[in-house]
């Protein structure tokens, strides 16, 4: 018979934050904010989360989750279709791969290796967007982003980490 | 745990592992595979996207307003430093603009008595629609902006949207309660437009910067930096007449645009709802 215990909800709960948490940072890049005029530099920031919680808790955030996060990112966005399904997988990929480079080092470990990423994915979206739009998209903003995104990227690291700390403990890690 | 459930949870880890490499693999195929549907059924992903565009906006919307608030703020007391130079500043430009006004009186009525003489079309009958921009991005490959304003306020496909400056773009997809807005600086704009001092015709093509270029400008032309440029109404996707930028830099036979609104900027927009023509008759009424 089926009881019900708070304890399991609570655990399910929590193993919950991070796609949660990856939402809220896709939904937070679309928010208008009319103040700032860096129109075409402003950086994909949930690839921070996505990168975060693929290094330190890859068995809570699965692929179909970052498949998800990136059809949403499609959908608000209007760009090609798939595109930024394809480059959070791609993050995600890469990590999970090369995942023993950046575990458990230092933050500047960890922050190179995003940049790495994060540059590597660039190159990806730009060719598929130039081949989609049948011309070579300007270069400029793609190198202007990866610059903003790696300065903003140890604030949005480390309100992972507090989440991570605040949620979720070792206990859920299964890596 | 139990002995008989750790056992199974054992034996299937390597099991779940495969299927986690083969999902990974699939998604990705996946992936190419809604491309591939984007280019042959352009229509289909168009309505996808508005079903999810209309399901999370209420949410962005609401995430928007603390941040709506301090923009207000900080506007607020960034104009108050300047306040007295503001004041001068608009006060000469309310004597100039009073002349003007006298000025586009008299030419109006002008224009009127013209138009009831040659029974002409008139091509403005126009009224809008206001929205609050409650979404929007930017990034190299891509600008939009989301409104709410849809199919229930009366928005279509097409429809040219204003700022307070001038065009900023047109309406692309629309859904219930929201439309997508596509820049003039996008990628995929085309916007027919003519020059205020030559009267040339040209196509002002979006590069997904912030100075889109004039195209198919006729060769030998004489293009000035600072000339006003205008939507022409060619083709008519937009109405003639609505301001859109100015020449920012000439080389040979290329020029930059600087539209006189940046999207981004902008937290209400107009939409145009363009009205059939009318013919204006001159003569007394037949009954």
């Amino acid at each position: 018979m089926f009881r019900f215990n708070w304890q399991d909800i609570d655990y399910a709960a929590r193993k919950l934050v991070p796609f949660f948490f990856s939402l809220f940072l896709v939904l937070v890049s679309f928010i208008h904010i009319p103040i700032f005029t860096f129109s075409e530099i402003a950086p994909v920031i949930p690839l921070v989360s996505i990168y975060h919680w693929a290094v330190y808790r890859p068995n809570l955030v699965p692929a179909w989750s970052v498949f998800l996060l990136g059809a949403i990112y499609d959908s608000l966005s209007a760009t090609p279709p798939g595109l930024y399904a394809l480059i959070f997988l791609t993050v995600y990929g890469l990590v999970i791969w090369q995942r023993k480079f950046v575990f458990g080092k230092n933050f500047f470990v960890y922050w190179l290796g995003f940049v790495i990423v994060y540059l590597l994915t660039s190159i990806q979206a730009w060719v598929i967007a130039s081949i989609w739009y049948h011309s070579f998209i300007n270069l400029t903003p793609i190198v202007f982003q990866l610059i903003i995104i790696t300065g903003l990227f140890p604030v949005i690291a480390l309100i992972s980490l507090a989440i991570q700390r605040a949620f979720l403990s070792d206990e859920l890690d299964a890596s | 745990m139990d002995y008989r459930a750790y056992n199974f949870i054992r034996a299937a880890r390597p099991f779940h592992k495969l299927l986690q490499r083969f999902m990974f693999l699939g998604l990705v195929l996946v992936c190419f595979f809604i491309m591939l549907v984007g280019k042959l059924d352009a229509i289909l992903v168009d309505k996808l996207r508005s079903s999810v565009v209309g399901a999370l906006i209420p949410i962005i919307d609401v995430m928007s307003h603390p941040i709506a608030s301090v923009t207000e703020v900080i506007n607020d007391l960034a104009s108050l430093p300047g306040i007295r130079e503001t004041n001068i500043k608009l006060e000469r430009e309310n004597l100039y603009l009073r002349q003007w006004y006298l000025t586009a009186r008299k030419l109006q009525a002008e224009n009127n008595q013209l138009h009831a003489l040659l029974s002409s079309v008139s091509n403005t009958n126009r009224s809008y629609i206001t929205a609050r921009v409650v979404a929007s991005f930017s990034g190299p490959f891509k600008n939009s902006l989301i409104v709410n304003a849809g199919l229930g306020q009366g928005v279509k496909s097409g429809q040219a949207v204003l700022s307070q400056q001038g065009l900023i773009g047109r309406v692309v997809q629309v859904a219930e309660n929201t439309s997508r807005v596509l820049p003039i600086t996008d990628i995929k704009s085309r916007v027919p437009v003519v020059l205020e001092t030559n009267r040339l015709r040209a196509i002002m093509v979006g590069n997904n910067s912030s100075s889109p270029n004039l195209a198919y400008i006729p060769q030998g032309s004489q293009l000035i930096v600072g000339d006003r440029i205008y939507s022409s109404g060619d083709g008519d996707v937009f109405p003639a007449g609505l301001p859109v930028g100015v020449i920012l830099a000439v080389n040979g036979d290329e020029a930059s645009i600087q539209p006189f609104e940046k999207f981004n900027r902008v937290q209400f927009v107009r939409i145009v709802k363009l009205q059939q023509p009318i013919f204006i008759r001159s003569g007394p009424k037949v009954e």
